[in-house]
């Protein structure tokens, strides 16, 4: 089973133009049909991850990328995390689709997705 | 409505809040400066960190020059200084109190009347700053709870915002119950103080009564208080 990378999340300040230009220059599909208004992308390939696009605001750090890795349990991932180094940015929450989530940092200060998918 | 943005006057506001010079908080905020211990210790206490988390913060600022602590509290203050300035962030935490709350952020965008991303920054920085708690797939709790928020007086900007959301609603209220007054009046000095007393306990007391009431809620209003001098007569030299 493991504990694989599923997802890639972009963090942009202008996320309609960054989804415009991947778009245009990739072909990437996106989709924000859902409870969290959430950009969805599709790359269209078997092949690879796919990922989404979250908002951030004008006095929020700087436009990043992040991981996402499935995980089995996500609060007893982050319980881990401070005792490994790392610290807790934003702890578990229950996404509207039934997913988990939390935000941690690893030992480089790097931002990591930790999600626990629902049923 | 979009909620008119002013950084700078944020900024002086929210660094009155914390007690410091605003040049100081600038400074810190884009990192040309370091924290010290007694920054730190200041800006935990007004932010309503624990004490052992102050401790850590300050350990950790003082054996590491580029440490997370400093990072992280300046994430904390940039979050902190746009909730307390913008308007749909208390807005946000008040609407999961309502039983008809949807925990779908194209509703809670359409019933403020800002986007679908203003709604999931706020989110995320309510989150981020333990105010907002995503418990399960339907509850979302807020858990700031009936927590006053206030600028030492300075909130002009959120409530000129609030007032904007007033009037765009106004035609569409349906005769709900609401006032509204203000009055500007003389004051000796002596009695200000005992002014803003009953205005502070008024607001304590229109809170408990929420509390201590069983019935659904159904609908989010905006309460202000505001008792506050608006001219400058400290004696000039001539």
């Amino acid at each position: 089973m493991g504990q694989p990378v599923v997802q890639f999340q972009i963090l942009a300040r202008n996320p309609d133009a960054l989804t415009a230009f991947y778009a245009a220059l990739l072909g990437w599909r996106v989709n924000a049909d859902n409870a969290m208004g959430y950009r969805t992308v599709d790359t269209g390939s078997d092949r690879g991850i796919n990922g989404g696009v979250w908002p951030i605001g004008p006095t929020e750090g700087h436009p990043l990328v992040q991981l996402f890795v499935e995980v089995d349990d996500v609060a007893a991932s982050v319980a881990k995390v401070e005792q490994l180094g790392g610290r807790i940015v934003i702890p578990p929450q229950a996404l509207p689709d039934g997913d988990r989530l939390a935000i941690v940092l690893d030992t480089e200060g790097l931002s990591l997705g930790l999600m626990q998918r629902s049923g | 409505m979009r909620c008119a943005r002013n950084p700078r006057y944020s900024l002086r506001a929210f660094a009155r809040y914390l007690k410091l010079d605003h040049s100081t908080l600038s400074q810190l905020l884009r990192g040309r400066r370091r924290f010290t211990a007694r920054t730190v210790e200041r800006i935990g206490a007004r932010l309503s960190l624990t004490p052992a988390v102050i401790t850590q913060y300050v350990e950790l600022e003082r054996t590491s020059p580029e440490s997370w602590a400093a990072r992280e509290l300046r994430q904390l203050s940039r979050d902190a200084s746009r909730s307390l300035a913008e308007w749909h962030h208390p807005a946000i935490l008040e609407l999961t109190r309502l039983t008809s709350f949807r925990p779908d952020v194209r509703w809670i965008a359409r019933v403020l009347d800002v986007s679908v991303d203003e709604v999931n920054v706020a989110v995320t920085r309510l989150a981020r700053m333990g105010l907002l708690d995503m418990q399960s797939r339907t509850t979302w709790i807020d858990k700031a709870g009936n927590a006053e928020a206030r600028i030492d007086g300075e909130s002009v900007h959120a409530v000129s915002a609030f007032a904007g959301r007033a009037r765009a609603i106004a035609g569409s209220s349906g005769g709900r119950p609401a006032h509204y007054s203000a009055t500007t009046v003389a004051v000796a000095s002596l009695t200000s103080q005992r002014i803003a007393e009953r205005v502070a306990q008024f607001r304590r007391e229109i809170g408990e009564m929420l509390e201590s009431m069983d019935a659904e809620r159904d609908h989010v209003y905006r309460l202000e208080l505001a008792f506050f001098p608006v001219a400058d007569l400290t004696p000039t030299e001539s």
